[in-house]
C-alpha cells in the first residue's frame, strides 16, 4: 500500500532552483506561477524570478511574457536559465527559442519529475561546464542553498583549503556562473547526494578522516596544501571529541539515536555517533531513498514513515527537521535538515570539515544534555 | 515592463493553499490533493511554519495522490481512487479533495472519480493557479463545505465566515468580535472553518447573522443567504465608528437594541483616546502598502491628533486592517513604540 501522507522534501523544480541561485551572475526564471514561486522565493531568501502565470496563459501561450522578462533580466545577468514548472512542460510550450538575447538555460524539471536532488541534478547536467586541466584549483561541489550548512560548509571548505593560498578552490553551488566554463578538474564533494559529476572524484570532506584523506589526495596537485597543519588539527579535534564524549558516557547509558535527512548526511551522522557515543541508531531515515542507498537506510519522505519509526522505537535523541521535532516534542533535538522552524538560526554552522563534526558532536552532547 | 503583475491574482497565491488554509482547519477532516508531492509539501510546509508561530497543532493532515510523469501521461485518476479509500480508512470527520494545475491540465475529472469511488467526500474545485488565487481558493473551500449544513430556524445566534486562518492575529481578531458581541448579548455559534470538528458545520444553516471575515467573501455571503436565508454583514469591524456601526448593524439584525452597547463602546474609545493623548502632534509618514483606508486616516487624524506628513516616523498600515477598536489599540501601540525608538 502507497503511502499518501504529507511529503516532506521539496520537489525537482525546488532543487533545480536552488542550484542556479547559488551561481552569481545568473538570472533565475521559474516559468509557473505565483504558488509555484513562491516556495521557493520564501526557502531560499535569493532574488528569484517569474512569469506568474495565470489560466490564460496556458490558453493563449505564455511565450511572450518569458521573452519579455528573459529580456529584461538579460540587460543584467550573463545569462537567464529558465526552470519550467508541472502546466508548460505538460502542455509543452517551446521556451527554447528565446530569439535574440541574452544566453538562456532551460532546465526543465517540472515538479512531478521527482524530487529536490533529481532536479539539483538536472540544472547541473544543463549548465554549460567546461574542464580546464590546466586549473590549478579544486572543485568542491554538493552545496545548495537549501541546506542548513550551506553556509557553513563553504567557510570551512574555504578554510581547510584556502589557508595561505595554498589551493583555489571553487564552490559549486557557491561561484560565479563565469567559473563554470573553466573548471579545475579534481573535485571532492561536501554531500555525495548532489555530487554534479563534473570532473574527476578525490574525496569528501564529510567526517574528519574523510577530510584529512580528500586533502592528501590533493597533495600531488599543489605543494603548497597545509596537510600537515590539518592532520595535526585533526587529531587534536578527535582527541578533544574522544574525551567529551567520554565524560558523557561516565555518567550516561549512550544514546538511542533517530536520524532524518539526506542520505548521506544521515550515514555520516549515524556511522560518527556509533563511533563516538557508542549509540544505537533507531533508524536512518532517508528523504531521498535510492536503490543504492546502504542496508540500514530506509525511506522517511512522508509523516506517516516518520511517525512510525518514532512510534517503533523513541529515540533519546532526533536529528532531524522540525517536521520530527512536531512529531516528538518532549525529545532531544538536532536540527539537522530542512525545514527547520520556530528557532533562530543565523550563525553559519558547516557538518563538514573538523569544524562540522566538532560541531555535529557539541550539538549533539548539548541537546542530550539538556534533555 | 509592459502587462506585468498588476493583476493581483498573478501574485496571489495558488487556489491550492487558499483551499488548504480552510479545509485543514477542520480539526478531525483529512485533506487529499490530487497532484505531485510537490505540491503537497510546499503547503503542508508553508502550513507548518504558520502553525509552528501561532504554536498551534504539528502539521496540516494531507494526503497526496503523488502524481508522476506516468501518471501525467497516462492519467492519475487510479491514483486518487486508491488515495480516497487509504484516507477513508483512518474515518476523518471529512474528506476534502482538491485537484493540482497537473490533474487539472491532463483532464482527470475529480468529481466522478469521487462520486464512484463509494468514497464521501466533499471535492473544492481548485485546479491549482488555472482555478485562480488564493482568494478563490478560501471561497470554493467555503462553498464546498458549506453542503455540510443543514437547514434550520434562525437562533439568534452569528456564524462567522472565512476567517483568515494564515493570519498571525486570527484569534486576536476573533476575540475582538466576540467582545463586541457581548456587548449586546450575542453569541458565536460557528466559526466557519477555524478550529472545529467537521459535524460541527451541520449547524451552519441555524445561524440569524453571517459576518464574513472581508468584503472579498461576498459571493460566499451571497450563497449561504440563498440556501439558509441568513443574512451576513460583508467585514469584520475596522475603525472607530466602523466598530459602533458593526454594534447597530448586528443589533438591527438580530433584533436587539444596541444603544448601551454602543455607549459602553464610545466611553471604551474616549478612553482610549485619552491613553494615547501623547500621540497628539506625532508627526507619521504612513506606509499604505496594498491597503487603503480614508475612513481609518481620517479617524486617526481627527481622534488621536497623528499628523500625516512625508517627513514624519515611517509606519506601516497592516493588511488587512486592524479589527474593532481593540485592534487599532494594538496598532497604536505599535505605532507609539515606532515614534519613542
Amino acid at each position: 500500500m502507497r503511502d499518501c501522507s504529507a511529503a516532506l522534501w521539496p520537489c525537482a523544480m525546488t532543487g533545480a532552483v536552488s542550484c542556479l541561485t547559488g551561481l552569481e551572475g545568473i538570472g533565475v526564471v521559474i516559468h509557473g506561477a505565483s504558488g509555484c514561486y513562491f516556495y521557493p522565493a520564501t526557502i531560499l531568501r535569493k532574488k528569484i524570478h517569474c512569469t506568474f502565470l495565470v489560466e490564460e496563459d496556458i490558453i493563449f501561450g505564455a511565450g511572450e511574457r518569458l521573452r519579455e522578462l528573459v529580456g529584461t533580466l538579460g540587460k543584467t545577468h550573463d545569462v537567464v536559465a529558465v526552470v519550467n514548472t508541472c502546466t508548460p512542460a505538460i502542455i509543452g510550450e517551446k521556451i527554447e527559442d528565446m530569439g535574440e538575447g541574452p544566453s538562456v538555460i532551460v532546465i526543465d524539471s517540472p515538479g512531478f519529475l521527482g524530487s529536490y536532488e533529481e532536479g539539483f541534478l538536472a540544472a547541473c547536467r544543463e549548465l554549460p561546464v567546461g574542464i580546464d586541466p590546466g586549473h590549478p584549483g579544486v572543485l568542491v561541489d554538493g552545496l545548495s542553498p537549501l541546506d542548513p550548512f550551506y553556509a557553513g560548509n563553504c567557510l570551512e571548505t574555504l578554510r581547510l583549503l584556502g589557508r595561505g593560498g595554498a589551493m583555489e578552490p571553487v564552490l559549486f553551488s557557491a561561484c560565479p556562473y563565469t567559473c563554470l566554463s573553466h573548471l579545475p578538474a579534481p573535485v571532492i564533494t561536501t554531500n555525495p547526494d548532489l555530487h554534479a559529476g563534473f570532473g574527476d572524484m578525490q574525496g569528501t570532506f564529510l567526517g574528519i578522516d574523510e577530510t584529512v584523506r580528500s586533502l592528501s589526495a590533493l597533495e600531488h596537485i599543489s605543494d603548497n596544501l597545509p596537510c600537515d597543519q590539518v592532520e595535526r588539527e585533526a587529531e587534536a579535534s578527535k582527541e578533544e571529541i574522544a574525551r567529551v564524549c567520554d565524560k558523557y558516557l561516565q555518567r550516561h547509558d549512550p544514546p538511542t539515536v533517530g536520524i532524518f535527512g539526506g542520505t548521506a548526511y544521515s550515514c555520516f551522522a549515524a556511522a560518527l555517533l556509533e563511533e563516538t557515543l557508542d549509540a544505537s541508531i533507531t533508524c536512518v531515515g532517508s528523504r531521498n531513498p535510492a536503490a543504492l542507498d546502504p542496508p540500514c537506510v530506509t525511506g522517511a519522505t512522508t509523516l506517516d514513515q516518520v511517525r512510525e519509526f518514532l512510534d517503533r522505537d523513541r529515540p533519546d535523541l532526533i536529528l532531524g527537521s522540525s517536521f520530527e521535532h512536531s512529531l516528538a516534542p518532549g525529545t532531544a533535538f538536532v536540527p539537522f535538515t530542512f525545514p527547520i522552524r520556530g528557532m533562530v538560526r543565523l550563525k553559519a554552522r558547516p557538518l563538514v570539515g573538523i569544524q562540522g563534526t566538532l560541531g555535529l558532536i557539541e550539538d549533539v552532547l548539548n541537546a542530550l544534555l539538556d534533555r | 515592463m509592459k502587462n506585468w503583475p498588476t493583476n493581483s491574482s498573478r501574485t496571489e497565491g495558488c487556489t491550492l493553499t487558499g483551499a488548504l488554509s480552510v479545509s485543514t482547519s477542520i480539526a478531525d477532516g483529512l485533506t487529499i490533493i490530487h497532484g505531485p508531492d510537490g505540491c503537497v509539501h510546499h503547503n503542508a510546509s508553508l502550513l507548518h511554519a504558520l502553525w509552528h508561530e501561532n504554536e498551534e497543532g504539528l502539521f496540516p493532515r494531507i494526503y497526496s495522490t503523488s502524481m508522476t510523469e506516468a501518471d501525467v501521461v497516462f492519467g492519475g485518476e487510479e491514483r486518487l481512487v486508491e488515495t480516497l479509500h487509504a484516507a477513508n480508512r483512518l474515518h476523518p470527520g471529512v474528506i476534502c479533495v482538491l485537484s493540482s494545475c497537473v490533474a487539472a491540465v491532463i483532464g482527470d475529472d475529480v468529481s466522478t472519480v469521487c462520486d464512484t469511488a463509494g468514497v464521501q467526500a466533499v471535492v473544492i474545485t481548485t485546479g491549482g493557479f488555472l482555478g485562480g488565487g488564493f482568494s478563490r481558493g478560501v471561497s470554493e473551500a467555503l462553498l464546498a463545505l458549506s453542503s455540510l449544513g443543514r437547514k434550520g430556524e434562525g437562533n439568534g445566534t452569528v456564524n462567522l465566515i472565512g476567517e483568515k486562518n494564515l493570519e498571525y492575529e486570527a484569534e486576536a481578531n476573533y476575540e475582538e468580535v466576540n467582545r463586541l458581541l457581548a456587548l449586546l448579548g450575542a453569541k458565536v455559534q460557528l466559526r466557519f472553518v477555524r478550529k472545529i470538528p467537521a459535524h460541527a458545520i451541520s449547524s451552519l444553516g441555524s445561524a440569524s447573522l453571517n459576518i464574513l471575515r472581508d468584503p472579498s467573501l461576498t459571493d460566499v455571503g451571497r450563497a449561504l443567504e440563498a440556501r439558509f436565508k441568513t443574512p451576513y454583514l460583508s467585514a469584520f469591524p475596522v475603525g472607530l465608528g466602523g466598530t459602533l456601526a458593526f454594534l447597530q448593524d448586528v443589533g438591527e439584525i438580530l433584533g436587539i437594541e444596541s444603544t448601551d452597547a454602543i455607549n459602553c463602546e464610545e466611553r471604551y474609545q474616549k478612553n482610549l483616546a485619552v491613553s494615547f493623548s501623547d500621540l497628539d502632534g506625532s508627526a507619521i509618514t504612513l506606509d499604505r502598502g496594498p491597503v487603503t483606508s480614508h475612513v481609518l486616516i481620517d479617524e486617526l487624524q481627527e481622534s488621536f491628533g497623528l499628523v500625516f506628513t512625508d517627513q514624519g516616523i515611517p509606519v506601516r498600515l497592516p493588511d488587512p486592517l486592524p479589527v474593532g477598536t481593540a485592534g487599532l489599540s494594538r496598532l497604536l501601540h505599535r505605532w507609539r513604540r515606532a515614534c519613542r525608538a
